[in-house]
């Protein structure tokens, strides 16, 4: 029988071990409910002070990704702390048992953390001891942030201000190292540090039992590049671990991003963007083109799509409305067949790409709006997208996206919805306007990705799921593995898009993590012409092989898999 | 001489984390050897021998590469009757802990249990360091404290600017001299004047900043570092204290020095 705290608490069993105290799990004998109860092992007045702050600031913060704090009692000399009880692992006893974990479910545990860092910044408070230890995770992926043994309130620095190194080493920011007051960018520092080790497997600042090692790693603030992380997670991480405090995002900025790339995207963004050509004529060009597309349905004023193949993406964007944002480039021959894009070329700030996409399928999660009596999803904003689905009926929508090409701020969502009052305008005219010209015999648009690879060895044709026009396929494959293959048009490819290799005839690339951590990219050339601007282009098949390991361990199927579409397209 | 790295050791690499900060478990008499450009780790046999100096392509660790002051080969660490020694084959002298000068063709000496920082002299008076650690009996790591996590580790927290008037005042201490003192509030102030001119220092400042560290690690119950603590005549008992708590927690060590050579 354990002992009995405060005459209520019943100790069962150590649990764990906070930055300043021993944690337990007891029963709180009134309630008869499960507690964790945690002692001070700083003695004299200024444990009694420690533990006091830590009280008053979890007291202040109820949250859903916090561990709730229910008590504060006397026993003795000592002070304990009565908390929530989770029987879940930390992140560090986690990443211990299991290996490093998947970009997106670092991402996703990260986004919750960063809300929890928000949720602290906002009152004022720094934890000042992120780290793996205090992430307690459940099976379920949720995450919540424990231990404020360390954390203060930003008003009472001076009074506080001791000799001791306040942090864990491997995990503190580089001006905390090098002597300053912890803040809130260097608990998002923190954060990023935590994230790293959970993926990569260690800390940035690598490993070392000498903790005084660690801290002179940390005060030149070098990390090794992240290899594991893949693009997308890399990039933010290397925001929040960004030596200079004042470049990294906030609490905030940081969970937008991490919830971003926890989101399984629909495709792979824009990568290369091409050199702005007769800026002036393409504006023209595309006034002509939506000039003579809404002559044509005024008949029906029902919104519909028409035939797939032949309705026109770029019937749905407004040059002439985004032009107040800036000069207007429209692109039509760039990424999948379903889409159109307006570059539009800010005078301040990087240039921001507002798209217009044909979708199939289930609609994203989202705050539902009207404009104009056509249903609109707003999807959850990240810090470099603004996305908007407009619901045309027939299980058929189209997303309006602005996406900042790059680093920068801009208003996406009011452009994305600039973007968006045009298609829902073009699409009450009824039928979408056709294309201009058909495909050539010999494009990819003639041919449905699904038949690709089906009846494939490794791909279980019957989870098939078709997008707009045939012109995406995705299926499960063996293995817990995901695989896609869409179309792409695009700069001609180089060898810096993969390793070339020939496949049934065709040259293609393969990349490693090329769609992300966890990825094996494979693009098929099939054809190349020249766009409307005169530049060349390629029209791509590309496959992505997706599963929990490194990327590189699915290039072999991926290259299989590729060949066998390869085989099956048309000669160009 | 031919193919030297071809021996019985593993390189640690340039930047590798100094050997005042302890050294992994090894097997009893292995010794480390580390200079800015990377190092070696050996097990101990007798005859092996771990070559020193300027010359890179012909010793085990390069020591002083810019340096025309340090001899192309300016020492030897050998294994020789179940212990390690150091023996000076260079022009000027190489400094050991304790004050201790060895010259060209003295006998060698033998380097005790854990660390060692060797100052290897250069032109203009300039010092290289030689950080030599020999494992003794395992798990004899001066950071083997830390682990214990009930025991939070003793890291104190310096600013850039505290951190290089200590390592100015307390150099004699960084360089293991035998009887240290610190630098007087004049002399660490022209030090740092020289170093950085630009920056102002006056005697007044860098006592500022002295002061301001004994305050904070003294609330943080490191002893001797206020007068009622040590009694009349302080003398230099404050900062003789703080510099020793300094070295021991690891929080100054010798390759903190290089920033006296600041250009």
């Amino acid at each position: 029988m354990g002992a009995l705290i405060a005459g209520r608490y019943r100790l069962e069993e150590q649990v764990g071990l906070g930055g300043m105290g021993l944690v337990w799990r007891a029963t709180d004998e009134e309630l008869g409910r499960v507690v964790a109860v945690k002692r001070s092992h700083l003695t004299g007045p200024r444990g009694g002070r420690q533990v006091r702050r830590e009280a008053r600031i979890a007291a202040v913060l109820q949250h859903p990704h916090v561990v709730t704090l229910y008590d504060v009692v006397p026993d003795g000399d000592d002070r304990w702390l009565v908390m929530e009880y989770l029987p879940w692992r930390s992140l560090a006893q986690l990443v211990g048992a299991t290996g490093p974990l998947s970009p997106r479910r670092t991402a996703a545990l990260g986004a919750q953390l960063a809300g929890a860092l928000e949720a602290l910044h906002d009152k004022g408070i720094v934890h000042c001891d992120v780290k793996p230890g205090n992430v307690l995770v459940a099976d379920g992926g949720v995450a919540k942030l424990t231990d404020f043994g360390l954390s203060r309130q930003l008003t009472e620095d001076a009074a506080l201000g001791d000799g001791r190194l306040r942090g864990t080493p491997a995990y503190l920011a580089p001006e905390v190292a090098n002597g300053r007051e912890p803040t809130a960018a260097s608990d998002v520092f923190s954060l990023g540090a935590t994230l790293y080790a959970a993926v990569e497997g260690v800390s940035p600042f690598g490993s070392s039992d000498s903790p005084a090692a660690l801290q002179r790693r940390s005060r030149s603030g070098a990390i090794a590049p992240p290899v594991r992380a893949g693009a997308p997670l890399a990039r933010v991480l290397a925001a929040m671990l960004a030596p200079d405090p004042a470049a990294r995002p906030t609490a905030a900025q940081a969970r937008a991003r991490l919830t971003a790339v926890a989101q399984p995207r629909r495709r792979v963004r824009p990568r290369a963007r091409r050199t702005p050509v007769a800026v002036a004529l393409l504006v023209v060009l595309a006034v002509v083109a939506l000039a003579a597309g809404g002559d044509i349905p005024r008949a029906a004023a029902v919104p519909a799509v028409g035939a797939a193949a032949t309705a026109d993406p770029c019937a749905l964007l407004s040059p002439d409305r985004l032009g107040r944002y800036g000069r207007v480039d429209v692109e039509t021959d760039y990424g999948n067949f379903n889409r159109c894009d307006a570059i539009v070329q800010r005078s301040a700030g990087p240039d921001v790409d507002v798209r217009a996409e044909l979708a199939v399928g289930a609609l994203p999660p989202g705050h539902r709006t009207y404009v104009a009596g056509m249903p609109v999803i707003a999807a959850p904003a990240g810090d470099d997208e603004c996305d908007r689905v407009v619901v045309i009926g027939d299980g058929y929508q189209v997303y309006v996206t602005a996406e900042l090409l790059a680093d920068g701020t801009a208003s996406l969502c009011g452009m994305a919805d600039t973007g968006t009052a045009a298609a829902v305008d073009a699409l009450r005219k009824g039928t979408l306007p056709r294309r201009a010209t058909g495909f050539p015999a010999g494009s990819l648009a003639r041919v449905d990705a699904c038949r690709l690879l089906r009846g494939a060895p490794g791909v279980d044709t019957s989870t098939a799921e078709r997008g707009f026009a045939g012109w995406d396929c995705a299926w499960d494959g063996t293995g817990d593995t995901d695989i896609r293959l869409r179309f792409d048009r695009n700069e001609p490819l180089t060898t810096e898009d993969g390793s070339p290799v020939t496949l049934a005839g065709h040259t293609g690339y393969v990349q490693p993590d090329g769609d992300g951590g966890g990825t094996c990219l494979v693009q098929v050339v099939q054809r190349r012409y020249g766009d409307p601007h005169g530049q060349p282009t390629e029209e791509l098949v590309y496959l992505v092989v997706h599963g929990h390991g490194h990327g590189s361990r699915y290039c072999a199927t991926a290259t299989r898999l590729a060949r066998t579409a390869a085989a099956r397209l048309p000669h160009p | 001489m031919h193919n030297v790295r071809r021996s019985s050791g593993h390189a640690l690499r340039a930047g590798h984390d100094s050997l005042a900060l302890g050294v992994p478990e090894s097997v009893p008499g292995t010794i480390f050897a580390l200079a800015v450009t990377g190092g070696i780790e050996m097990r101990p046999r007798e005859g092996r021998t771990i070559l020193f100096g300027r010359n890179s392509d012909d010793v085990h660790v390069c020591v002083g590469a810019d340096d025309r002051g340090v001899s192309r080969q300016h020492g030897v660490l050998l294994c020789e009757d179940n212990r390690w020694w150091v023996r000076n084959t260079g022009r000027l002298p190489i400094r050991l802990p304790g004050s201790r000068l060895l010259f060209h063709g003295e006998d060698p000496v033998p380097l005790t249990a854990g660390y060692s920082p060797l100052f290897v002299r250069g032109a203009r008076n300039r010092d290289h360091l030689l950080e030599v650690y020999v494992a003794s009996t395992a798990g004899d790591r001066p950071t083997a404290r830390h682990l214990d996590p009930t025991q939070p580790p003793r890291l104190w927290r310096l600013a850039p600017d505290e951190r290089a008037v200590l390592t100015v005042l307390g150099q004699r201490y960084l360089r293991h001299e035998a009887h240290p003192q610190p630098l007087t509030w004049r002399q660490t102030a022209e030090a740092l004047a020289e170093l950085f001119p630009a920056a102002g220092w006056t005697a007044k400042r860098v006592e500022h900043h002295v002061v301001a560290v004994r305050t904070r690690l003294s609330r943080d119950g490191v002893a001797g570092l206020t007068r009622e603590e040590v009694g009349e005549p302080v003398g230099n008992a404050l900062n003789d204290n703080l510099l020793r708590e300094l070295m021991l927690s690891t929080t100054l060590i010798p390759p903190d020095l290089a920033l006296l050579d600041h250009p």
